[in-house]
């Protein structure tokens, strides 16, 4: 990559983004329609809120965790595009623990450069972050998650999956893989987990990632026996750490709040069915019941296809434990009753980890990947736009779209799991004395 | 005796507007929230009466009633409660009174446009919004009366210091109504036209004269109160405030109905174009309910609007309303078309979302239960191979 390293890619990231704030701050007072999103506006008003010694949820529409509210106090003392550079400034965080996870794996610099790249230039994270969305802070400790499970460092990692879960809900699909993970690792003299490393050559020697007494025995019952091996030490501290972490702070703020905390903050989204227009295929279902309800079947049978997923792709790539997250995430929301375009990040901070391992090349395929899942999208937002702001009844063909976007994602989670090469975090056990190498420092 | 409790009240709000916290103060200052019979609140009338000094305040009690059915019944309920000679002095000067607003009255309303004004009264400028003030005592904002009820509760006269023909300074001559832009988000725009009745045309510009603009929305679309503020903040208009129900993201179906208050400016600064005002209320469509044509149709009423102007240098707190009933006439209704979902489409659309969501799903379940166990068997490919 010549003479960009990693210091300057974040100083121009940083520029980047500072420059799109203060564009943003123009825009707000100029033009009709605003560069800053609404949620921010509900964010900040929350905030004047809690400054004011009242509750956040007076403010309608506020469905976060009190602390975020907390965290942006400063926007009403300080100024008010604090959040979005504390956003963007997470963004930075991001990227930085990108390559702090890539360097842990022993990945190339170069290589490492590409997937940080791929963050922090990528237009919907640094637009995302600059509009004011909280969606970074969410990314930031998820990763930071990680890494403390790689150094083995088990109480920080429940500690920070407590208060992730408690502010956004959806991180409670990343449970069962962590604990699996965190069953699997093996500590090392220097008192750290060994990492299998990342090696160039396609062929590698792999490692059936279940037990070794089920070593010897592959397919179905390789995929079962970790199940039995699941409760070690370290996994029953990391889940009731960070249970009693979650309850804890559910019942302060329920304390201090009441029930408007619980109905906006948590039982809105796990009942939330919107029936206005959005990605997910559900949208025009939910629409044409809203009047009369939905039985337990229908409730049943959309549930049905998500969990589905999620266990097949947790049992099957719970070992490779960024990846596995990555396609838990992307098929999560995929498979969700509503999606809209902020979910994205969710995943787009993952995707930098998952990169080194993928034997796609950019040319083609990695190009008709990401046109063909852009491509869907902008159809999708064709037809949305002749619904909403040129009034035309076009919500059938709006629907068609959304089931083409479902298809679209599908197609590009197909092709990463064909062209990735499995390679779970931690070595096993056995086998030390063949595959006994250590983190390069 | 409807009209008897009418006069009643008429006089309760004179008293309330005097700033006495209730007629029982007057009478019996000791014990403010007493209960008083009519006696003793007619009594209490009288004796504010009898205080009065300004000639101009007596002739503006007079106007107290707004028909003189009750202007008369008005008068003889105190008299009767009073059976006193002056004050009997004091009633004549009522009706002959009563009888000259009664006509000049009549002259007014003779010069209807193509609306119809009337006088309705002042009240000072204790609630923000007029409809918050009927909003409390009724739950409910859409009875059809609501116009009448805001002429009957505040019609209790003229209670200013101005003078009589600052009444009507202003006229609406024509209201026009257009529904601009496309899609689910429009602007619903009224362009009030007014005529300047008063004979000395500086006179009107020596005020500040503003519209207060009410909607009563239909169910199928609403204003975001937030876009309001927006708007206040832009010095678009005055002031702007939404009533009812203001939820943004629920379908009709299961919303309620919601009003919307603008206070605006009126143009004193062009007369040449009738002083037109353009007032442009951003709205958005709701879902609505299913229908098999595939759109329904939301039908706007007409607003209710209230002038008001004041002097640029008084800074009392009275001010005068005129409440102008717009008539419903050969005007053409504004409607709106929202695209709606068809009933019949409900079986296949659910059955085919829940098939292609179950096709999705068991191919990359497939797919990664072959991508785990062609790994499996490299590795033990390898193995051996290794062994």
């Amino acid at each position: 990559m010549g003479c960009i390293d990693l210091r300057r890619m974040l100083g121009l990231s940083a520029l980047l983004r500072l420059l799109l704030v203060c564009y943003g701050e123009w825009q707000d007072a100029h033009m009709e329609v605003r560069y800053t999103d609404v949620d921010y506006l509900v964010f900040s008003d929350a905030a004047a809120m809690v400054a004011a010694g009242r509750s956040p949820f007076e403010r309608a529409t506020y469905r976060y965790s009190p602390l975020l509210a907390y965290l942006l106090v400063p926007n009403s003392l300080l100024h008010p595009s604090w959040g979005k550079l504390l956003f963007s400034a997470a963004d930075l965080l991001v990227g930085l623990f990108v390559d702090a996870i890539l360097k842990l794996r022993g990945v190339p610099e170069d290589l490492r450069l590409w997937s940080v790249a791929a963050w922090l230039f990528n237009p919907f994270t640094f637009t995302i972050g600059t509009r004011g969305n909280c969606e970074p802070i969410v990314c930031a400790v998820i990763l930071w998650i990680i890494l403390c499970i790689m150094n083995g460092k088990v109480f920080q990692a429940a500690f920070w999956y407590g208060l992730i879960v408690h502010f956004r809900i959806y991180p409670i699909i990343y449970a069962l893989p962590f604990v699996i993970v965190l069953s699997k690792q093996c500590i090392g003299p220097s008192r750290k987990p060994i990492l299998r490393q990342w090696n160039s050559r396609r062929d590698i020697l792999y490692d059936n990632s279940s037990t070794p007494s089920a070593k010897s025995s592959p397919g179905w019952q390789g995929l079962w026996a970790p199940l039995g091996s699941i409760v070690t030490w370290d996994t029953v501290l990391f889940g009731l750490f960070s249970g009693t972490l979650f309850f804890l702070l559910t019942v302060t703020f329920f304390y201090i709040y009441g029930w408007d905390f619980l109905n906006e903050a948590l039982l809105y989204h796990l009942t939330r069915t919107d029936p206005r227009h959005n990605f997910s295929i559900y949208f025009y279902h939910v629409y044409l019941h809203h009047q009369q309800g939905f039985t337990v079947f229908e409730k049943f049978v959309s549930f049905l296809p998500q969990i589905m997923v999620q266990l097949a792709l947790i049992f099957c790539f719970a070992g490779d434990l960024p990846f596995c997250l990555f396609v838990q995430t992307v098929a999560f929301v995929a498979f969700n009753k509503v999606i809209t375009a902020q979910y994205f990040v969710w995943f787009f901070c993952l995707l930098p980890l998952i990169l080194p391992w993928s034997s796609m090349k950019v040319k083609w395929k990695g190009l008709i990947c990401m046109f063909v899942w852009m491509a869907s999208q902008i159809h999708w937002l064709m037809w949305a736009y002749l619904l909403e702001f040129k009034g035309q009844n076009v919500l059938v063909q709006l629907w068609l779209a959304s089931i083409l976007f479902l298809a679209a994602n599908t197609l590009v989670l197909l092709m990463l799991i064909r062209y990735h090469r499995y390679s779970p975090i931690f070595m096993p056990l056995v086998r030390s004395g063949v595959a006994n190498s250590r983190k390069l420092e | 005796m409807a009209a008897v409790a009418a006069a009643r009240n008429h006089l309760l709000n004179y008293l309330r507007y005097r700033s006495f916290s209730s007629a029982s103060a007057i009478l019996n200052p000791s014990d403010p929230s007493a209960v008083l019979t009519s006696k003793q609140k007619s009594r209490a009338a009288l004796a504010l009466l009898k205080s009065e000094t300004d000639p101009s305040h007596i002739f503006h009690l007079s106007a107290a009633a707004t028909t003189p059915i009750k202007m008369l019944s008005f008068i003889r309920d105190m008299l009767w409660y009073q059976r006193d000679q002056k004050h009997m002095v004091l009633g004549l000067i009522f009706i002959v009174s009563s009888l000259i607003k009664v006509d000049s009255y009549n002259k007014i309303s003779d010069h209807v446009g193509k609306s119809s004004q009337r006088l309705v009264g002042c009240w000072p400028y204790s609630e923000a919004y007029l409809t918050s003030s009927y909003f409390a005592p009724h739950k409910s904002l859409f009875d059809s009366d609501c116009h009448g009820y805001l002429a009957e509760e505040f019609g209790s006269g003229d209670l200013c210091k101005g003078m009589a023909n600052e009444i009507s300074l202003l006229q609406l001559s024509d209201l026009q109504r257009r529904l601009r832009g496309e899609g689910s988000h429009r602007h619903l725009t009224s362009t009030l036209r007014f005529m300047n009745r008063s004979y000395n045309r500086s006179l009107l510009d020596s005020q500040d004269c503003k519209a207060v603009i009410i909607e009563r929305l239909p169910i199928g679309v609403f204003a975001d109160p937030f876009e309001l503020q927006h708007l206040v903040h832009r010095k678009v208009f005055l002031d702007a405030a939404v009533f009812g129900d203001t939820n943004l993201e629920l379908p009709s179906a299961l919303s309620n109905r919601s009003i919307v208050e603008v206070h605006i400016n009126i143009g004193i600064e062009n007369p040449l174009r009738s002083y037109e005002t353009v007032m442009e209320l951003p709205l958005h469509a709701r879902y609505p309910p299913l229908d098999d044509s595939g759109y329904a149709q939301v039908q706007f009423g007409h607003p209710d609007l209230f002038l008001h102007c004041r002097s640029k240098e008084a800074h009392s707190e009275s001010c005068l309303w005129t409440l102008s009933e717009v008539n419903a006439g050969p005007a053409v209704a504004v409607m709106w078309r929202v695209p709606s979902g068809n009933d019949a489409h409900r079986g296949i659309v659910s059955s085919v979302t829940f098939v292609s969501a179950l096709v999705c799903a068991l191919s990359l379940v497939v797919s990664a239960i072959t991508s785990r166990n062609k790994d499996v068997q490299e590795t033990c490919k390898n193995d051996s191979a290794f062994i």
